[in-house]
């Protein structure tokens, strides 16, 4: 192909990329220094470093930590209950491997305020949870599932498993059966040899799926600003917040580009894990 | 050291093995020859503990298997295309098996140590298995079972992912080293030269049965059956009656074969190279043979090592290996002689 070609191929892609992520992200750059904004004019007026220095305020810093604890946790959970089901999806027999992967996927296709809402359904107080457990009589009152932080953390888990199953699956299926064999051969059990075999071999797969849980649950708004209570603000809220209700369009860009900063750092820690131990995995 | 007493396994209906009754020697090499589909890997993978007798028992080192797992069994593999542990090096693959067994660091470093030097790889072993060639990849998975000093090792087609020349050279190593150790090798091979030149012995399997076991020199002179007759090399089979005086009618020759004949339908195998020519300018002398037959040359083919000749023999054809120098060509009239000595008679 020649570079002509190329180019003309690339080309879409490029203006779209530019058009819709450069220069957004170039325009919250210049609104995150803006000293004023004025109503009648797009352009951002003066210069000013307040709004960064502003993020490290106490009551903005804990909602920081408290995202990048609330993210962890989910990637922790996610992980926990994605890999048993991940594994058990890529060891079933080919057939049914299509089928039990679609059972994954479909919630994914469906509107995910539609998905958060059902939960909520389950979970509030006159809930379908709540109800069952008052009519057999394990309760009295109902319990306050919902609009506090363990809330937000099983709606995240559930919303964003499968982002963890789709690539440790993916990785899980390559696994060669007859290194599992050879470890027995060896005299593992089969325990040993998952923790000796799998388990390593699966590192790629693991941390491909954790980063993907870990930045989507980091930035989310929608989950905290639903299912949590007054003290489960998350980053994606305070943001949503500057933007919407205080109309602090400068800090708001400023805490949005400090948000992509840590997650370009943790997919850069990420990647560079994976590479050393993963990067040479692949045959 | 192995007795496979009656052992049948059926997969969803399928016979694989049937009613196999075979036992190794200690320190042989016995291999299990055959084509794909006869059964032979079962076999393996059923000493191996991969898989479980339907029925029949197996016995190692005087202690029937059945039901102990496969990381439980005093024997090793080495598998196909290797199985290496792409994530580990060289040296912690082969230290795997002496890690499961909790052998203590210093003993598995000098033991790794001696069993990679065995295998001539003593300065890779901080490789990772992808930086190796073929050849030192099955020479890994080779130490790595070795280390385990198993009371049999398994060969899987170990050098079936080889080129020829390297094919050959490892053949020889193998040999060596089997002999070096005194262990018991059970070898599976679908490569009937292969077999030949490294065995102590040969079982020959077919259909999920064994159809012979013996020497390499056994199975191949001494054919039992028509199958073992032409899977190892090549065989003309002579189909003809059985008569009372000890001959067998083939067309209108009575042939002088080496056994007693029973009356009615026999088969009788001949290797090409067994047969002798001779045509009107050959000057070799004539060697003793009881048996004679003429016919007219159809087919020369030049085989490197000699000239193949297909020969026309009163509508039948037989097959000779004439020996590299002058022969006839195709239409001529030839004199076929071989010995009754050569003349096997096998089972259908």
């Amino acid at each position: 192909m020649s570079r002509r070609a190329g180019w003309a191929m690339l080309a879409p892609t490029v203006i779209w990329l530019v058009a819709l992520v450069a220069a957004p992200l170039v325009l919250m750059l210049v609104y995150s220094f803006a000293a004023r904004i004025a109503p009648d004019s797009p352009w951002p007026q003066g210069f000013t470093l307040t709004h960064y220095s502003r993020l490290l305020d106490p009551l903005y810093l804990r909602i920081f930590v408290r995202s990048v604890v609330q993210a962890g946790l989910a990637t922790f959970f996610s992980l926990l209950l994605g890999y048993p089901l991940a594994y058990y999806i890529a060891r079933s027999p080919l057939r049914r491997r299509g089928r039990l992967l679609l059972l994954v996927v479909i919630p994914f296709w469906t509107n995910f305020l539609v998905r958060t809402y059902a939960l909520m359904v389950l979970m509030r107080a006159q809930g379908v949870i709540n109800s069952a457990l008052m009519a057999i009589g394990v309760i009295d009152d109902p319990l306050p599932l919902l609009y506090n932080e363990a809330a937000v953390q099983v709606g995240l888990v559930y919303t964003l498993l499968p982002l963890l199953v789709l690539p440790l699956y993916a990785n899980l299926e390559k696994l060669d059966d007859r290194l599992l064999a050879a470890a027995q051969d060896l005299g593992a059990s089969p325990f040993a040899a998952f923790w000796s075999v799998t388990w390593p071999l699966s590192r790629p797969g693991v941390l491909v799926g954790s980063m993907m849980v870990f930045i989507s649950a980091f930035g989310m708004f929608l989950v905290p600003d639903l299912m949590g209570g007054a003290r489960s603000m998350m980053i994606g809220n305070l943001i949503q917040n500057q933007f919407l209700q205080a109309r602090n369009w400068p800090f708001g860009a400023a805490i949005a580009l400090a948000l992509t900063g840590l997650v370009l750092v943790v997919a850069l820690i990420v990647q560079r894990a994976g590479r050393i131990d993963g990067g040479e995995v692949r045959r | 050291m192995v007795e496979f007493r009656g052992v049948s396994k059926t997969f969803d209906s399928t016979e694989a093995l049937n009613d196999l009754t075979l036992e190794i020697r200690p320190g042989e090499f016995l291999t299990l020859l055959g084509p794909s589909g006869c059964g032979k890997t079962t076999t393996l993978r059923l000493l191996a503990g991969f898989e479980e007798p339907t029925s029949g028992e197996i016995w190692l080192a005087g202690r029937p298997v059945q039901g102990l797992p496969a990381y439980k069994r005093p024997v090793n593999t080495v598998f196909q295309h290797y199985a290496l542990f792409p994530h580990m090096t060289v040296f912690d693959n082969v230290a795997f098996g002496l890690r499961m067994k909790r052998v203590p660091p210093a003993e598995i470093r000098r033991r790794v140590a001696e069993a990679l030097e065995l295998v001539r790889l003593g300065d890779l072993g901080g490789r990772r298995p992808h930086e190796l060639s073929g050849g030192q990849q099955q020479r890994v998975a080779l130490a790595r079972a070795l280390v385990m000093e198993p009371k049999v090792l398994l060969l899987d087609e170990p050098l079936g992912a080889l080129d020829l020349q390297l094919r050959r050279a490892m053949q020889v190593e193998l040999r060596q080293l089997q002999r070096k150790l005194g262990a018991t090798f059970l070898y599976v091979t679908h490569d009937q030269e292969e077999a030949l030149a490294m065995s102590d012995r040969i079982a020959v399997m077919r259909d999920g049965r064994v159809e012979q076991v013996g020497t390499p020199e056994e199975v191949y002179l001494r054919p039992a059956t028509r199958f073992v007759a032409q899977f190892l090399g090549e065989a003309n089979l002579l189909e003809g009656e059985g008569m009372a005086t000890g001959h067998l009618r083939w067309g209108d020759y009575h042939l002088q074969v080496n056994r007693h004949l029973q009356p009615g339908r026999t088969t009788v195998a001949l290797r090409p190279e067994q047969v002798q020519v001779r045509w009107p300018g050959s000057t070799a002398p004539p060697a003793p043979a009881e048996n004679r037959v003429h016919g007219i040359v159809a087919e020369r083919l030049f085989v490197g090592t000699g000239t193949r000749l297909m020969v026309e023999v009163a509508g039948r054809r037989l097959a000779a290996l004439l020996p590299a120098g002058p022969g006839p060509d195709i239409g001529d009239q030839v004199e076929l002689r071989f010995a009754a000595e050569h003349c096997v008679v096998v089972a259908p």
